[in-house]
């Protein structure tokens, strides 16, 4: 819980309604020495303290707070993962010797922690169930990874059952059957303790002595390819961060080239000192592997990001490039295309850099393609596709159509129309409060919903292209078959040219 | 010296700067790897000519439900730059135009023989994305940059209108830009641009089919006015009257722009070529 920065001496506890009766949900540090508890009665709290102060809790609020806890956490590794309601779970296998070893590590993540002003304790085990065993219930911080199996067992034989989660029922009966410490039941027979107390009390006692090895569902998946660097002071210049980002960028490319890849998605990210991360990502057209291209991308999005502020606080001392999505791409061969000048290929080049970079300040799907489609029905008859992927698959054939607007709405506009018969074409219309009375027209030209599609999605319409006494053409339907699909057909205006 | 004198020597470093703009260049080198076309006798084909290497346009319609005319006149002058799979046309559509007059449809820009897989779509957010976007799309050398901005005609200056003619200098590509929300204050604009279009939509005189009781719909056509010329547009001279109405209709198969007297009777439905097909395969 974060302690509150200017507050009274006054004891502080949350609340909630539980079963309609409202019950303290946590209690601050001050309030516990005081004998309060969560699960107490507020009325009960009020009448023992009554200078508590009290608030409703927010669960909502929590859990954000903690996925930013989390988020934060990925710099000291890549995977970090949830752990529901009040803990971060991290995997640091192999990045523990970055910061100067486990327990400099632990006690890193303590001192950062207290200074955002969060009580937090940090423990390191061989497996997740006692790490998390360990940070709760235990003053042992670490356990190192290459202890036996014995050693295992000795250390968590001093934990209260408590550490294994259990319901609370099943807790109840543990404690009641007299096994108050996780040693009691290791050194029982394991069948009866199935029997009794069911197989999710074995899996989760397994789990706890590192018997079983369950993996951690990192929040985000950790990029394949990244390079990182830190910095002892933050950096607040965007010189500076767009400096750092350009040698990141340089050894990735390294990485990438390596292995024969090329960057599709890519993601910077920037934590701060203050314990806030921010990321940026930028997707291409095309594998890419050239660092000066990766970081003119990302200086778009940062740009973009600066236009609303990007808040660099007290600075930025971890700044991390990850290629999140990557395609296999084989070096091009640079010489004979260099010998042909300015080719046809060399122009295209152009076209995928101004899409990559249209595509990176403003997203990828508001770059588009246009294809045609197989469809008779006029919104599906073409399909617009973000420019960075690949075609659809092409219309096979060709349609053959009347007359088609230039532009389309993307939804029809309702409109009112008057005409002649209810099944006949149109003679004025208001569209947008103005009237439109028709001079010329083509049409109908009946367009039906595709039979196998549900009927009730769409009726029939009647195409209408008409042209008003000023000039301007319009694209008309009527919705529905009179008198078959329905007694008032409706109006709509589609398109314009 | 005299005031006069210094207006006079200003006037005349102006007048040669225009003619070295207009004879070489940053332009002129990209103006040599095209093809040279014979020079159109029509002055009004030479200024779109002379447009479509470099050259910044505006197209204001002349009230706001002209917009979608105006739109119309603008994918005319696409048509005509030739936009091909590897040098494609980029259209930059903003999102209160699109919800004023529409998106491009494909398969009316295909119907009127652009291949849309040669056009990429980009939808901004905001006036000041679609400018950002305009100015990329020129100096990433796309033939032509077409953006529709639902801005304020305050908001465009000529400051913005100056940077915009540099990156398509630069680009070598056309760059057009239509302003449905400044409609009917063409005249009041201030900006660089080189040629600003004011356009409306006209009834084109058409004969329909005896037995109907109304005509078919005529072909694309517009009254048009250019509301500004500037000079060294590539030598053409600005001799355009800007109080003077045209009315031109566009000829899709030619890809040419002809005037529109009532020439020729729309061809009913079923007897009309696949433009679209002829020009696949020219």
């Amino acid at each position: 819980m974060r302690g509150c920065g200017k507050p009274p001496d006054a004891p502080f506890a949350v609340w909630t309604k539980i079963r309609g009766g409202d019950y303290l949900a946590a209690v601050d540090a001050r309030a516990q020495k005081l004998g309060l508890k969560p699960g107490m009665a507020v009325a009960d709290a009020r009448a023992m303290r009554p200078s508590l102060r009290l608030e409703q809790a927010d669960p909502q609020a929590d859990a954000d707070l903690l996925a930013a806890i989390a988020d934060w956490h990925r710099r000291f590794t890549p995977l970090a993962a949830l752990d529901s309601p009040d803990g971060v779970m991290l995997d640091v296998s192999g990045a523990a010797h970055l910061f100067g070893g486990e327990m400099a590590l632990l006690d890193e993540i303590e001192r950062r922690l207290t200074d955002q002003r969060f009580a937090a304790r940090a423990a390191l085990a061989p497996g997740p169930a006692l790490a998390r065993a360990l940070a709760r219930f235990s003053e042992t911080r670490r356990i190192p990874p290459q202890t036996s199996q014995g050693g295992i067992e000795a250390a968590a034989a001093r934990l209260p059952v408590a550490a294994l989660r259990l319901s609370a029922r099943a807790q109840n009966a543990l404690i009641r059957a007299g096994l108050k410490r996780i040693g009691d039941l290791l050194e029982r027979p394991r069948a009866p303790i199935a029997a009794r107390f069911g197989a999710e009390a074995l899996a989760q006692l397994d789990a706890l002595i590192c018997r079983t090895r369950d993996p951690i569902s990192p929040r985000f998946d950790a990029p394949d390819f990244m390079a990182e660097r830190r910095f002892p002071d933050g950096l607040t210049r965007i010189a500076d961060i767009e400096a750092t980002l350009e040698m990141l960028a340089r050894d990735l490319c390294l990485l990438l080239e390596r292995h024969a890849v090329g960057a599709r998605r890519m993601k910077a990210s920037f934590f701060r000192v203050d314990g806030v991360a921010k990321h940026i990502e930028a997707g291409t057209s095309r594998p890419l592997r050239d660092s000066a291209r990766l970081v003119a991308l990302l200086r778009e999005r940062l740009a973009a990001l600066a236009e609303e502020g990007l808040d660099t606080g007290y600075g930025f001392d971890v700044l991390r490039l990850g290629a999140t999505v990557v395609e296999r791409y084989e070096s091009p061969q640079t010489a004979l295309a260099a010998m042909n000048g300015a080719s046809a290929g060399e122009e295209s080049q152009d076209m995928a850099d101004l899409v990559d970079k249209l595509g990176a300040r403003l997203g990828l799907r508001r770059v588009l393609r246009i294809y045609p489609q197989e469809s008779h029905i006029p919104e599906f008859a073409i399909a617009a596709v973000p420019a960075s992927s690949p075609p659809p698959a092409a219309a096979r054939r060709e349609i053959q159509s009347p007359m088609r607007p230039l532009r389309l709405f993307e939804r029809p506009e309702p409109i009112e129309a008057i005409a002649l018969t209810p099944d006949g074409p149109p003679l004025r219309f208001r569209w947008r409060r103005a009237l439109h009375e028709i001079a010329a027209f083509e049409g109908p030209e009946r367009i039906a919903p595709e039979w196998w599609d549900a009927q009730e999605r769409m009726s029939t319409r009647d195409y209408f292209y008409a042209e008003d006494r000023e000039g301007r053409k319009f694209w008309l339907f009527r919705e529905g078959l009179y008198g078959r699909e329905s007694a008032h057909p409706r109006w709509f205006l589609h398109g314009l040219s | 010296m005299s005031q006069g004198g210094v207006s006079k020597r200003i006037l005349f470093l102006r007048r040669s700067l225009a003619a070295i703009e207009a004879r070489g260049g940053p332009r002129a080198q990209l103006a040599s790897e095209r093809p040279a076309e014979t020079p159109s006798r029509d002055p009004f084909e030479r200024l779109l000519a002379a447009l479509s290497v470099g050259g910044l346009g505006e197209i204001v319609p002349a009230c706001p439900r002209d917009a979608a005319a105006a739109a119309g006149f603008a994918f005319a002058l696409a048509l005509r730059s030739g936009l091909t799979r590897s040098r494609p046309g980029v259209w930059v559509a903003e999102d209160m135009a699109t919800a004023e007059i529409g998106l491009p449809y494909g398969r009316g820009l295909g119907a009127f023989g652009l291949n849309p897989e040669r056009l990429i779509l980009v939808r901004s957010r905001r006036p000041s994305e679609t400018l950002w976007a305009l100015e990329e799309g020129l100096k990433g050398r796309a033939a032509i940059v077409l953006a529709e901005t639902w801005m304020a005609p305050g908001a465009y200056d000529l400051s913005t209108s100056r940077r915009l003619l540099l990156a398509a200098r630069s680009g070598g590509g056309t760059g057009l830009l239509l302003l449905p929300h400044a409609a009917g204050a063409a005249g009041r604009l201030s900006s660089a641009a080189q040629i600003r279009f004011e356009v409306a939509s006209i009834p084109i005189a058409r004969g329909g089919l005896a037995e109907r009781r109304l005509p078919l719909p005529g072909p694309l056509a517009w009254r048009l006015r250019i509301a500004e010329s500037r000079a060294g547009l590539q030598g053409v001279q600005s001799g355009f009257d800007p109080s003077e109405w045209r009315d031109i209709s566009f000829d899709p198969e030619k890809t040419v722009f002809c005037h529109a007297f009532p020439q020729r009777l729309p061809a009913p439905p079923f007897d009309r070529p696949d433009l679209a097909r002829l020009r696949e395969t020219a």
